[in-house]
């Protein structure tokens, strides 16, 4: 109030007409309820409210699990080649095998391979072991 | 010592989120008219003022945390203020594409504008006279007039002398006084 006293006092020293005037703030365009209103949209400027921020939250969410998705398809898609065939060569065992023998061996050699595929070697020296045993049995029961 | 509450309930408030708007609002109560009429001071129409206000508001909040407490918390918004405007100002005098003396005949037209049919014809006088003063005049004429601050609180917000202060509100004074005389 002492401030205002010598504000007054000071103006009237220096401009008496200018200090008569009566300071009116009553009418001066402001539209009615102007600070009430200001107050809230001030308000969501500095404090977004909490369903407006989820709201971003699950958008950004979407947003951003839909464009992962499309990269992991566009991904698969642009990485993909041909499934690899293993070609193995047709083999066909047994002419390939005659046409072997025939380059290799002569005819002699095949009637030798034939013979020997008959001829009995391991039954003879089985049978020898076998009369030898059976004579030590002989023996035996002699005794 | 204001009837929401204290500078000091409103930064000790704004420390914590669960007690931040209740700060807020005790700022906006304690500051938003005083604020616009310091504004509107400079800028003269109510939509400008709007404009420039609402600037004020969020930059002085989103700054509130960091405050200090160097100086009082009325003379940080008010810094604030002042600059706005001034920014606003300059933005606006580039805008105008008019004669030199463009500025004052719109800071002249929008008082009138802003008037009703009975309007206060005295307040469209003083608004006219203080048209023709220089930028740094009305911004002192406008803290010391209107909004009833001392030569010192004046001196902390704009950084200036108060020897210095007191001369350009003598000078603004008596150039509003010879208008008024003259146009009587």
């Amino acid at each position: 109030m002492a401030q205002q006293d010598d504000i007054k006092k000071e103006l009237e020293g220096l401009a008496p007409k200018l200090a008569s005037l009566k300071r009116s703030k009553a009418d001066a365009g402001i539209p009615e309820g102007y600070f009430e209103q200001l107050e809230g949209e001030i308000s969501e400027k500095v404090f977004p409210s909490v369903e407006k921020v989820n709201q971003g939250r699950v958008v950004k969410l979407w947003t951003y699990t839909s464009i992962a998705v499309a990269a992991c398809i566009a991904l698969f898609f642009l990485t993909r080649q041909p499934a690899q065939i293993i070609e193995y060569p047709s083999i066909d065992p047994l002419s390939d095998a005659e046409e072997f023998m025939m380059e290799t061996f002569e005819t002699e050699d095949l009637e030798m391979f034939y013979s020997a595929s008959l001829e009995d070697t391991t039954t003879n020296i089985d049978a020898e072991s076998i009369l030898i045993e059976e004579n030590h049995l002989e023996e035996l029961l002699n005794i | 010592m204001s009837a929401g509450g204290t500078d000091q309930d409103i930064l000790e408030l704004a420390q914590h989120p669960s007690t931040e708007q209740e700060s807020f609002s005790l700022l906006y109560k304690n500051y938003a008219q005083k604020l616009y009429w310091h504004i509107r001071g400079m800028v003269s129409n109510h939509e400008d003022t709007d404009d420039v206000l609402q600037d004020v508001m969020v930059k002085a909040w989103r700054g509130i945390k960091r405050f200090r407490g160097e100086s009082k918390l009325s003379t940080w918004l008010y810094r604030i203020a002042t600059n706005e405007t001034i920014t606003f100002l300059g933005k606006r005098n580039k805008r105008q594409t008019a004669s030199i003396d463009g500025d004052d005949d719109y800071l002249h037209d929008t008082m009138k504008a802003d008037q009703s049919v009975d309007g206060d014809i005295v307040m469209l006088k003083l608004g006219k006279a203080m048209s023709g003063l220089p930028e740094k005049q009305k911004l002192v004429f406008t803290m010391r007039y209107f909004d009833e601050m001392t030569y010192d609180e004046i001196s902390k917000v704009l950084g200036t002398s108060v020897g210095a202060l007191k001369a350009s509100y003598h000078h603004a004074v008596n150039k509003i006084e010879k208008f008024l005389t003259e146009n009587d």
